[in-house]
């Protein structure tokens, strides 16, 4: 008889011709020419300065007393990030009681379940680095080139807690995308807000890249395949090459809204709110400028140091 | 690149082991473990051909289907429980029904995650306190403190929902004498060892 924790053999069956389907599907669609890197920030890198990198302690925490202060902040922090956990949690079951009553969106639950999982990213991040510090007996450490304490690797568990965070909210805007869209398709809603949702989505896929990729720096560094500079340097370099996407999507977005709204009005670049609309244009092109700038000093850092080798 | 033949063969080695943690968390509801393990593997093939196969598939799966079914028990609303059907208390214990796991479940996915983890062990892997002391490097008095501490916030978790008269109305049948309602008293009891 069949343990009723086994599965269906129909189903194993089946599942594994969906996902030979689906992988055939997702590397057709990768093939294709796309956005290749990413930025931190907003969300997820946003919420998660927390702890002994942001008391500035000097590193080397000799003085027992240093040690005793930045363990006992560190302990109160947690202590307030599992509150917040709690909280988040006990004001769950109201906000479902609310979607059920038609007062609030499943919109609104999903975000809900989304605070959780921030709080909870917050929570444990506090809580490695007050490992970190009782293990190391220094201040938490956040590089990519910052040492292993005992073996074990704080720098990229700290990482995998984000892209725990970046997953969940990446799948959220994923779904507002696809609800956006479907709503627009109805005529509900305007293609301006496909398009910023669009962004949004965009950004937060960027987002858990950027976080991928920072691993697989830290892994390289471990390994001796890059030393400490280079692994700062191709972190910056990565972070340059994502803002420069977003920025150029940004002010594509900015030019198309501009237009649109003189269209719409009928009105030329004079107008007050075209003339604020084209400042932001103008805003995200000297960002742009600099952010290519900066890429151009970083990259040719690099090359520099891998034709010196 | 992740090849369709590579995907194959993790597929087939930890198919298997990733069902069977689902379903014992869902206390063998096959539709609702069906659904989790699909997602999972969805999530794999999505994310695999960008990021790589990570170093360990089978955790990362376990990883991600514990999220989507945290993810599902918290928008869900409970179903009650008749006390008869959740002997928290008991050392040999395991919540087998669809509907006692799905309580049980309910009851971690509101929880701190380290105390869930501790009762999720416990109850759905059926780990004892030695094992879990040994896999944390705890002393067993440490987890069996834990475990106390874990068993009486989730039992205040589960109180509004353990309730004959509740289950019975759910169910649409009569509600049966508890043979051993719900005790969780303050000291808890001793652990499985």
């Amino acid at each position: 008889m069949q343990d009723r924790h086994e599965p269906d053999p129909r189903f194993v069956e089946s599942l594994e011709w969906q996902l030979g389907r689906e992988l055939r599907r997702a590397q057709r669609k990768s093939s294709r020419p796309g956005v290749r890197f990413l930025k931190t920030g907003s969300l997820i890198a946003g919420s998660l300065v927390l702890g002994a990198a942001a008391m500035g302690f000097s590193q080397q925490l000799s003085d027992a007393w240093r040690r005793e202060l930045l363990e006992t902040r560190l302990e109160v922090q947690l202590e307030l990030a599992q509150q917040r956990v709690d909280l988040q949690l006990e004001t769950l079951g109201l906000t479902r009681e609310q979607v059920e009553l038609g007062v609030r969106s499943d919109r609104d639950l999903m975000y809900h379940e989304l605070q959780i999982a921030e709080a909870e990213a917050n929570a444990r991040i506090v809580e490695l680095e007050l490992e970190e510090l009782r293990r190391s007996g220094r201040e938490p450490l956040g590089k990519l080139s910052s040492p292993l304490v005992d073996g074990r690797d704080f720098v990229s568990e700290k990482i995998e807690v984000r892209m725990e965070l970046a997953r969940h909210h990446l799948d959220l805007v994923r779904d507002d995308e696809r609800r956006t869209r479907q709503r627009a398709e109805a005529g509900l809603v305007s293609d301006e807000q496909v398009e910023a949702r669009n962004l949004v989505a965009m950004q937060a896929e960027l987002e858990l890249q950027s976080l991928a990729q920072q691993l697989e720096l830290r892994r390289a560094y471990l390994d001796s395949q890059i030393t400490a500079v280079e692994a700062e340097l191709k972190l910056l370099e990565l972070e340059t090459q994502n803002r420069l996407v977003l920025l150029d999507r940004q002010r594509r977005h900015f030019q198309r809204q501009l237009e649109r709204f003189q269209t719409a009005m009928g009105v030329g670049s004079t107008h007050p709110t075209a003339a604020q609309m084209r400042a932001r244009v103008a805003e995200t092109d000297g960002q742009l400028r600099l952010a290519q700038a900066e890429l151009e000093i970083v990259q040719r850092e690099l090359e520099r140091r891998s034709t010196s080798r | 690149m992740l090849t369709e033949a590579e995907l194959v063969r993790i597929y087939r080695a930890h198919t298997g082991t990733l069902y069977a943690f689902v379903s014992r968390r869902v206390g063998g509801d096959r539709t609702l473990a069906e659904d989790i393990v699909q997602d999972a593997w969805l999530r794999a093939v999505d994310s695999w051909p960008r990021r790589g196969v990570p170093d360990h598939p089978r955790a990362w799966l376990i990883r991600v289907a514990r999220n989507l079914l945290v993810s599902h028990f918290r928008r869900r609303r409970p179903t009650p429980v008749d006390p008869a059907a959740l002997e928290l208390e008991a050392d040999d214990y395991r919540p087998e029904t669809p509907r006692a796991a799905a309580l049980v479940s309910w009851g971690l996915a509101r929880m701190r995650r380290g105390q869930a983890a501790l009762l999720e062990a416990f109850y759905f892997d059926g780990k004892s306190t030695r094992a879990i002391a040994e896999e944390n490097g705890l002393s067993e008095r440490a987890v069996e403190g834990r475990l106390r501490r874990a068993r009486q916030n989730l039992e205040k978790r589960l109180r509004p929902y353990v309730s004959a008269e509740a289950a019975a109305a759910v169910s649409g049948e009569p509600p049966v004498e508890p043979v051993a309602a719900l005790e969780l008293s303050e000291g808890g009891g001793s652990n499985a060892r």
